[in-house]
């Protein structure tokens, strides 16, 4: 490394122009090829180096790949093609989905869930989904190679992986990523995990089978036989303790490798934008109201119990007469909207009424506007856009609002509204530039111009509930940009309009422009808010979900509640805060004390319920958490399987993401080590530093830690739990101070 | 010696008619063939780049330069880890600009971001016209701010390349710890796991660092 560096060093530019080799590169979700190549190079040969770029160049290039390797590796294009349209979900994914949405029906929550807490358990179920379906995938593979029928696979047991498995394996996990670095099998592991998200897991999985073989058959119906990965993941293994010897895969194999596992990669973002229509789909069908009287949890184990039953007979009849269980509990609930075929997201954010009525704003705002520039020519004037352009004709005019109609009414799950808004720039770009200067005009031109209705919720939709892992790139891009416009086109005002527009208003569009929405109305984690915020970095969008690991034993999920809950309190301690805190805390252990989540994985959807996460505390719920404090103590523990209101896990969404997870992590683990705060000034010393005294003090704590445990973090009895959460506020607030001290 | 693909986001700040997007479509599609359509994106375009066995891809978001959308420029550059701040060498207002968006990229952008000041329309001057923004003062702003500063041309893709690969060279490398892996890895979806195995007293001692 050290020589490699120095080399750069002293390399001149020129020459490193040079490496400059590879084509755009649009979609750019797989890697794989490249990392492939960079693994092949011996890291102090140059001649190997060269000689592998050029390999690389052309392989980069896969549109126009013609490779000199072996074998020909297709093109993303004739992989998808390859795929063929997937329709379908396989069978257990799409229970899973099942599974999800009869969660979310469950009339658990004692107050109904905000769009945000909602769109954090969607966010945690994708990533689970994401999951399942590397698994599925690579099960699948397996199968297909060792020329086992995928028949099999639909009759698994529907757990995929249990979780003791996982972590029986995560040890071996550990060796086997440690010992690969240079291999060639690192690389394929690296691509997976760009095309999922929990490569080190399902890998040490897979190792985990290849090397039980047959007796994982019994276990799990992984019928592993010799297929090519699995073969390769013992090589690997070992290697790990051979320490030394490469195994060297022949470049068609290599390719082999790259294909199947781009194909994984394919198919599951297939899988994943199904799992989004069919999520969405199925909502449409069943309505999005929960009944409001919480039932008896044997409903709900029944509704387990009848999926279990039902597993061998087929999907269908499981998923009506879940569907239709649910319905006659909303009916008899008389709380059901019945939403009819025409998907309307509003109905999502029926809980928040914040977002509905900025959206109402929105609208009424862009509807003035337009009554305003009563004509292209004025509008276009105000915009700053060329008045007499050939950019400007009837034909892109409707066919943009042709995709804005789309948009906004007959497309539903948030994958497909994305793509359409990747459509509406591809169109705009047609008409423009290639500057971003004018195509932001534009943007806003067009949304004045056609006014489509429910704009910003449709926007917020997509943000709250498209898979955020798959909310990058120019995905991401787009839809910045219309957040952008949308932002620009809320903080217009009067004094932004030219003296002759501001002399003919009307008094009703006076009012509507006379300030800002966002001064109106503030919304809870928004796009919108990042502008008052100037201290922090700027907040956009995305609400973070804190993912508990799905760990079944109470005592070490109770500690990550705990902890996660208190370290995420970043918001500067206000007594509202801290109120909150306590009792969201108490709310937790109450509940992890009395509930054992079951075992099987199919349940972990209901187990995300506890993964509620708030952002932001809205200061007007003091009365609210002394009355929710009433109820929670009236329902004692009989309840304590709800999500309790005060349950809110508070989130200070901070934007700096990268350092985010740090922060969270460090936070959490500072109050892991400093339940009592106090104490905690020996951690920095050394020993030699200490006097007789502070060793006196220090036999003290120690004393206290052994006597008074409950006092930590242990939530064995619920007795402790008031000392455990004035214990842990004040710790956290110390914690939240000295971040506010070092930031 | 892992051979690992870094994503950095960068973003192109500077007044409007700089020529942000034609330093960008310069340096991504190498050859400016004449005939070309241009296929990509109007504004999102990706490149890649190796340095030493290191690839990094970079995210390129291209951001309007109308005055009018400035207070809007912090959705673009949020988590951007580098920005390119453009200003036209015959325009002295330009360059006026630029100082602000340094200034506002310091103290509202991620920690750690990379600046490049870029004076682009060197080509201009040598056919003669003349130069408002001299190279030293550019020079002095960018030795008191920290700054890389390239004076570039987007018609001949003079310096154009080296701006991209000199913002490269600065961004920390990826295996340089694994705990930076996890957040590139993680960098654009939010999918941060808590990890609850993570040695406590490490965490701890970090924390003053990331809690801003």
């Amino acid at each position: 490394m050290e020589s490699k560096l120095a080399e750069l060093q002293g390399e001149p530019i020129k020459d490193r122009v040079r490496t400059f080799h590879t084509p755009p590169i649009t979609d750019s979700r797989f890697d794989g090829s490249q990392a492939l190549k960079e693994s092949y190079k011996a890291p102090d040969d140059s001649d190997s180096f060269d000689s592998n770029r050029s390999n690389d160049e052309s392989s980069d290039a896969n549109s126009t790949a013609t490779l000199a390797s072996p074998r020909k590796k297709a093109s993303h294009e004739e992989l998808e093609k390859r795929v063929g349209p997937i329709k379908e979900l396989p069978v257990e994914l799409s229970r899973q989905i099942d599974v999800f949405i009869i969660d979310l029906k469950q009339p658990k929550y004692l107050h109904p869930l905000t769009v945000i807490q909602l769109a954090n358990l969607f966010q945690s179920f994708y990533s689970k989904f994401d999951k399942a379906a590397f698994q599925l995938l690579n099960n699948a593979n397996n199968n297909i190679n060792g020329n086992n029928s995928i028949n099999n696979t639909p009759t698994h047991s529907g757990s995929l992986l249990s979780v003791s498995r996982e972590t029986l394996s995560s040890g071996l996990s550990g060796i086997f990523a440690r010992s690969r670095s240079g291999s060639i099998n690192n690389n394929i592991r690296r691509q997976r995990r760009s095309s999922s998200l929990f490569g080190n897991d399902t890998n040490s999985n897979i190792v985990n089978n290849s090397v039980n073989g047959p007796s994982t058959m019994v276990t799990n119906n992984n019928n592993i036989n010799s297929s090519m990965m699995a073969t390769n993941m013992t090589m690997s293994l070992s290697n790990s303790s051979t320490q030394n010897s490469l195994p060297l895969l022949s470049p068609d194999e290599i390719t082999t490798h790259l294909e199947n596992n781009e194909i994984v990669g394919i198919k599951i973002d297939k899988y994943m934008e199904l799992c989004e229509r069919d999520i969405f789909q199925r909502i449409l069908e069943v309505g999005t109201s929960v009944s409001s009287v919480p039932t008896m949890l044997n409903g709900k184990d029944d509704d387990f119990t009848n999926s279990r039953d039902n597993s061998n007979t087929s999907m269908r009849d499981f998923n009506e007469s879940a569907i239709i269980n649910n319905n006659t509990s909303n009916t008899n609930n008389s709380n059901s909207v019945t939403t009819g075929n025409y998907f309307d997201v509003t109905n999502l954010f029926r809980n928040s009424v914040d977002f509905l009525e900025y959206d109402q704003l929105m609208d009424r705002r862009i509807k003035c506007l337009n009554e305003i520039m009563d004509s292209d020519d004025k509008l276009r004037k105000f915009l700053d856009l060329p008045v007499d352009s050939i950019k400007f004709n009837k034909e892109i005019d409707s066919e943009i609002k042709d995709v804005l109609i789309n948009f906004t009414q007959y497309s539903i799950p948030p994958f497909e509204k994305s793509k359409i808004l990747l459509k509406l720039h591809e169109i705009l770009k047609l008409t423009d530039s290639m500057s971003n200067d004018e195509f932001l005009s534009l943007l806003i031109y067009y949304l004045i111009k056609t006014k489509p209705k429910h704009i910003f919720l449709n926007i917020e939709f997509i943000k709250l509930f498209r898979y955020k892992k798959k909310l990058v790139e120019n995905e991401l891009y787009s839809l910045t940009n219309f957040i952008a416009a949308l932002v620009y086109i809320e903080s217009l005002t009067i004094n932004d309009l030219s003296i002759e527009y501001q002399e003919n208003l009307s008094d009703r569009q006076r009012k509507i422009l006379k300030q800002t929405i966002s001064s109106k109305i503030h919304l809870p984690n928004s796009i919108m808010n990042w502008n008052n915020s100037s201290t922090e970095s700027p907040t956009m969008d995305i609400p973070k979900i804190i993912e508990h690991p799905v760990s079944n034993t109470s005592s070490s999920s109770t500690t990550a509640n705990a902890t996660n809950t208190t370290s995420t309190n970043n918001n500067n301690g206000n007594s509202s805060n801290r109120g909150t805190f306590e009792l969201s805390l108490r709310g937790i252990l109450g509940k992890m004390k009395s509930y054992t989540p079951p075992n099987t994985l199919s349940r972990s959807s209901s187990q995300m319920s506890l993964d509620i996460v708030n952002d932001t505390v809205p200061e007007e719920n003091d009365d609210d958490i002394a009355s929710d404090e009433a109820e929670l103590e009236e329902n004692g523990q009989n309840k304590s399987m709800e999500i309790l209101p005060g349950a809110r896990l508070v989130h200070s969404i901070n934007d700096d993401e990268q350092i985010e997870g740090d922060e969270t992590m460090t936070n959490s683990t500072t109050l892991n080590m400093s339940a009592i705060d106090d104490d905690r000034r020996f951690l920095n010393k050394d020993f030699d530093e200490l006097n007789m005294k502070d060793l006196k003090e220090i036999f003290n704590i120690y004393k206290k830690i052994f006597h008074h445990p409950d006092q930590l973090i242990t939530p064995n009895n619920i007795d402790g739990n008031n000392s455990i959460t004035s214990n842990s506020s004040n710790s956290n607030n110390s914690s939240s101070n000295n971040s506010n001290e070092s930031s | 010696m892992n051979s690992n693909v870094t994503s950095v986001k960068l973003v192109l700040l500077g007044e409007a008619a700089v020529g942000k997007s034609s330093i960008v479509l310069r340096f991504v599609s190498n050859d400016f063939s004449e005939n070309k359509e241009p296929t990509i994106g109007a504004a999102f375009l990706t490149q890649r780049v190796n340095i030493g066995n290191h690839t990094i891809k970079f995210e390129i978001w291209d951001t309007a330069g109308q005055e009018r959308f400035a207070s809007l420029a912090p959705m673009y550059y949020r988590n951007a880890q580098a920005a390119l701040v453009v200003y036209d060498v015959t325009k002295p207002q330009s360059f006026i600009k630029a100082r602000h968006w340094v200034k506002e990229l310091q103290e509202q952008a991620n920690k750690g971001i990379i600046i490049a000041l870029v004076g682009n329309k060197a080509d201009i001057i040598e056919d003669g016209e003349e130069r408002k923004v001299a190279r030293e003062e550019a020079e002095k702003l960018a030795e008191e701010e920290g700054l890389l500063f390239f004076e570039t041309s987007a018609k001949t893709g003079n310096n154009v390349n080296e701006t991209f690969l000199a913002i490269g060279e600065k961004i920390p490398l990826k295996n340089s710890s694994s705990a930076n892996d996890q957040h590139h890895d993680t960098n654009n979806n939010n999918n941060q796991r808590i990890d609850l195995d993570n040695n406590p007293v490490d965490a701890a001692s970090n924390a003053p660092g990331c809690s801003c």
